[in-house]
């Protein structure tokens, strides 16, 4: 029998719901006395990431920590328990003016501390940056107990190592992230969305190109090929998703002008969204629309856009028929498959077209798969050079592994 | 003191030409920008490249030879200074600009290169390399990694933390490793974000991929000055109340103002004033119109006494130059001067200003502040004369004092300096035994032997064991 707190097949032994941090640091202390393998999750949006579990004993489950810590409107700056879903957390900041320019997949059910333990990110970073240029501090519970500070809520601040860079992204295999301090932005006044029609996907690239040689500063400048175009109603062919926000002089100004400039190039079809939240919702959470479906792999590659043509051809030469979202500006992407059938075959095909990847230093790890795939490849990738270093934090600051053992990088 | 035979064999490796160990010369590396503290090296290596990096390392930690990398020392913190006559590796022959890839906006640079170099190499093409510490016409790429420095116009584009992609460091065993690369995210953990602001005490950085930014389309710089200083901080902090993030908001007082005046980068600043804000707003042009005026409005609202425009491009230069200078102008006001470089919350500047105050006064000393008052980042600068007896301990209570007020006030001793020596002793007031114990957990992974840079940023506690490295599949990052 299955429990729904089963991660992956696997059942664990004791469930624990904390209400405080001093619970979770007792839970902690516990299970390291005890050398209890210990999986935190929140709400279970990205229970799929990684390595299957080596072992799992307790299940923490963070979401009754969801308060408001601290939120200084004047300071531009909130603190929150890692609990807490993002989605509430920008109702908060809503009231005054303000939000977080973070738009994550799985926006309205994943938790604080998830996302800043998978390092999740939307087409906004290209203006905003990630969680590495939003978050001032955070309070971890380590993995013998101890409730420790890294970074705090000024913006600058270089005593001690950046710990906070550490920890995001790091999958709680160091510890287990307890309360965030983000920086906090106005809201834009206005978000406005040109969706331009593309041949090709080498037209992105060369409008990419005009767009980054304009004045214009979009938030987002995303490719989306024509089976992902069709899921969001448009018809199937390749298209240039550009998003203004900010001032509304300055946003009307960059849409008249990027219409002109997208003319100018030739491009004639091109829509002006102005409630354009809908759109980028669907997109971002494209893999939420989809979930049901057994087979469904989504794919993260990292490449620069100037190396965009030897991933589309390399999708060509395997015959695979991902729907994409291509970042531009950012050089990362995602890529859905929806009808894997033989997961052998697919799995010998990620293998072969990171060796490709990898000689443009770029990379490809699988976000979300069945279990099934996991068996024939890596979610990973290869090693870098620097893995020794890792093997070493993790050593170092949770000498027995019982945090997410083997789920990270190299079985980390 | 060393032993000829090492030193033969360093010569072997780097050439006669690249080993410096004359009393005369090695006295020009006995400090770093805070000249209060000193410490002859026993040696000054200039190595060519990151292999002579590797080669000098690797004989180093053979022999239990403690070493400190060094570029243009013009850190404040004493965070290249030897304390125990450590051998300086510096970087100055590692100063090439390697690569520019104006498609994707990343430079790649040896560590050694000069900060300006790098904006300048790209000038024209509309984008710039954006962290702009005072001290980049001198300072180097890697000095600016060890300490994540800021600059005025960080405020709003971030710190040398944001803009580096990817490192090449050689660890303290010698090894040549990647961290990161042009490609965002690298699977695995953000150790290029922990090397930023390390100190120089988990390896020696060699190469760094930085990426560039966009120059904005529109900058207003505006001048205004204020008859008391809280009226000053406050309106620093309501601008940032009102969610205004301008390019660079820039603090400085009567005495600030006055050193720079009677400097050689006189700025033609008003001098009968207590305190002036100089401010770029930048962006696009209609919103910086939007927002500039909304700003000279709040300025207005705490008693401005003239807000100024540049006349022209010169006098704005000229403005910022003055402000940029202003550490060196010290020299006009006394002999020495200790920089401090505390950080607060941006809404408590007029309260810590106040307590600044109270106890330079407490101490019978001066204070000239002059900080990125947008980032909540005080540079109180204490002028002294280090022949006045007993003076340099009550300078340095003073000082430690008024970083105490910044960490009770929610903020903390360093905002871009570092700690070096000089805050080593003020981190058990920020941080708890176990924080303190926690970092130097991954200090011995990455410097198991305390060799590199010993006992600089955390007061050294050892290392247990030392972890083995294993044998490594690679894939070069970049
Ligand atoms: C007038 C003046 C104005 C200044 N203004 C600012 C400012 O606005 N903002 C700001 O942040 N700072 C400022 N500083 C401080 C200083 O310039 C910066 O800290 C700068 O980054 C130091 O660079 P450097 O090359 O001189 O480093 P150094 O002083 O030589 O070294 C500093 C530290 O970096 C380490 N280090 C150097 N190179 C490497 C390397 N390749 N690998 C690993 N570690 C290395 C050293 O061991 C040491 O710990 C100012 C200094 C002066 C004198």
């Amino acid at each position: 029998m299955v429990s729904q707190y089963s991660i992956e097949g696997l059942e664990p032994k004791e469930i624990f719901k904390p209400e405080s941090l001093e619970e979770v640091s007792l839970i902690l202390k516990d299970a390291n006395e005890k050398n209890k393998a210990l999986a935190p999750i929140c709400y279970g949006t990205k229970l799929n990431l990684g390595n299957p579990l080596k072992r799992l004993d307790y299940l923490l489950i963070l979401s009754e920590l969801k308060n408001l810590v601290e939120y200084a409107p004047s300071d531009l700056y909130v603190t929150v328990q890692c609990g807490m879903k993002l989605k509430d957390l920008q109702e908060i900041l809503k009231r005054k003016n303000q939000h977080i320019p973070l738009d994550p997949p799985y926006y309205d059910k994943a938790s604080i501390g998830g996302i800043i333990s998978t390092n999740s990110f939307g087409p906004k970073r290209l203006r905003y940056g990630s969680l590495r240029d939003m978050l001032l501090g955070l309070k971890i519970v380590t993995a013998e107990g101890k409730i420790i500070r890294a970074g705090g809520k000024v913006v600058k601040n270089v005593a001690g190592y950046d710990l906070v860079k550490l920890y995001i992204g790091s999958l709680g295999t160091l510890g287990v992230i307890a309360e965030a301090t983000f920086r906090v932005y106005p809201l834009p006044e206005k978000l406005v969305t040109l969706i331009v029609k593309l041949k090709d996907y080498r037209e992105a690239m060369s409008l990419k190109e005009r767009v980054q040689d304009s004045y214009l500063l979009p938030c987002a400048l995303d490719m989306i090929n024509p089976s992902l175009a069709s899921s969001l109603n448009l018809d199937g062919s390749y298209y240039l998703l550009v998003r203004f926000d900010g001032l509304e002089v300055d946003v009307n100004r960059e849409v008249r002008d990027a219409l002109d400039l997208f003319k100018k190039g030739g491009f004639y079809d091109v829509k002006v969204i102005e409630k354009d939240e809908d759109l980028w919702d669907k997109l971002i959470n494209y893999p939420q629309r989809i979930k049901e479906k057994e087979s469904f792999v989504s794919l993260k590659v990292g490449i620069l856009s100037t190396d965009l043509p030897l991933l589309m051809r390399l999708m060509e030469e395997y015959n695979l028929k991902p729907l994409i979202n291509y970042h531009l500006g950012l050089g990362l992407g995602r890529m859905f498959l929806i009808d894997a059938e033989d997961y052998n075959v697919l799995g010998k095909v990620i293998d072969a077209l990171r060796e490709e990847l990898y000689s443009k230093k770029g990379y490809l790890v699988i976000e979300h798969s069945p279990k099934e795939l996991k068996k024939y490849t890596n979610v990973w990738g290869k090693l870098r050079e620097d893995f020794p270093l890792m093997k070493g934090l993790k050593e170092a600051l949770d000498p027995k592994g019982i945090l997410n053992p083997g789920r990270f990088v190299g079985g980390i | 003191m060393l032993k000829g035979e090492i030193i033969g064999n360093i010569e072997k490796i780097l050439g006669k030409e690249a080993v410096i160990t004359s009393k005369t010369e090695l006295s020009v590396y006995e400090s770093d920008g805070i000249s209060i503290f000193k410490g002859l090296p026993s040696a000054v290596l200039l190595p060519k490249n990151s292999e002579e990096v590797s080669k000098v390392i690797k004989l180093c930690n053979d022999n239990d030879i403690k070493f400190i990398p060094r570029g243009a020392g013009t850190g404040l913190s004493g965070a290249a200074t030897p304390e125990g006559r450590e051998m300086l590796i510096s970087l100055n022959r590692m100063n090439k600009i390697l690569e520019i890839d104006l498609k994707n906006k990343i430079g790649v640079v040896e560590a050694g290169a000069i900060n300006l170099q790098l904006s300048l190499a790209i000038a024209n093409t509309g984008y710039y390399y954006a962290p702009d510490p005072s001290s980049q016409q001198a300072c180097t790429i890697g000095g600016n990694i060890a300490h994540n420095s800021g600059g005025a116009h960080c405020l709003k584009y971030g710190v040398t933390g944001n803009h580096v992609l990817g490192l090449e460091v050689v660890l303290p065993n010698g090894e040549v490793i990647e961290l990161g690369g042009k490609v965002l995210d690298q699977p695995g953990y953000d150790i290029t974000g922990l090397f930023v602001g390390s100190e120089g005490t988990l390896g020696i950085v060699t190469k760094a991929i930085v990426k560039f930014t966009k120059k904005a389309e529109a900058t207003k710089t505006l001048l205004a000055t204020f008859n008391t200083i809280e009226d000053a901080a406050n309106a620093v902090s309501d601008v940032i109340a009102e969610g205004i993030i301008p390019g660079a908001m820039e603090f400085m007082d009567k005495l600030a103002i006055e050193a720079v005046e009677r400097s050689v980068h006189r700025a033609g600043f008003p001098r009968d004033v207590e305190a002036l804000v100089l401010i770029d707003i930048d962006g696009l042009r209609d919103g910086v119109e939007v927002l500039s005026n909304k700003v000279i409005e709040i300025f207005k609202k705490n008693k401005a006494k003239e807000i100024k425009l540049p006349k022209d491009e010169n006098e704005r230069k000229r403005w910022w130059n003055g402000r940029k200078q202003a550490f060196g102008a010290m020299g006009t006001l006394s002999p020495n001067y200790l920089v401090e470089d505390g950080v607060i919350t941006r809404s408590k500047l007029a309260k810590v200003l106040k307590k600044i105050d109270e106890i330079a006064k407490r101490y019978n000393l001066r204070v000239a502040n002059v900080f990125h008052a947008g980032d909540g980042n005080l540079h109180p600068l204490i002028p002294f004369d280090m022949r006045e007896e007993g003076i340099l301990k009550r300078v340095i209570e003073a000082g430690e004092e008024i970083l105490k007020v910044c960490v009770d006030e929610g903020g903390s001793i360093t905002g871009e300096h570092g700690v070096g020596i000089i805050k080593r002793n003020l981190m058990s007031y920020c941080f708890k035994e176990e924080e303190l114990e926690f970092m130097e957990k991954i200090r011995c992974v990455f410097n198991p032997k305390s060799l590199c840079n010993p006992n600089k940023k955390i007061p050294s506690r050892g290392c247990a064991m030392p972890l083995q490295t294993t044998t490594r599949t690679i894939v070069r990052g970049w």
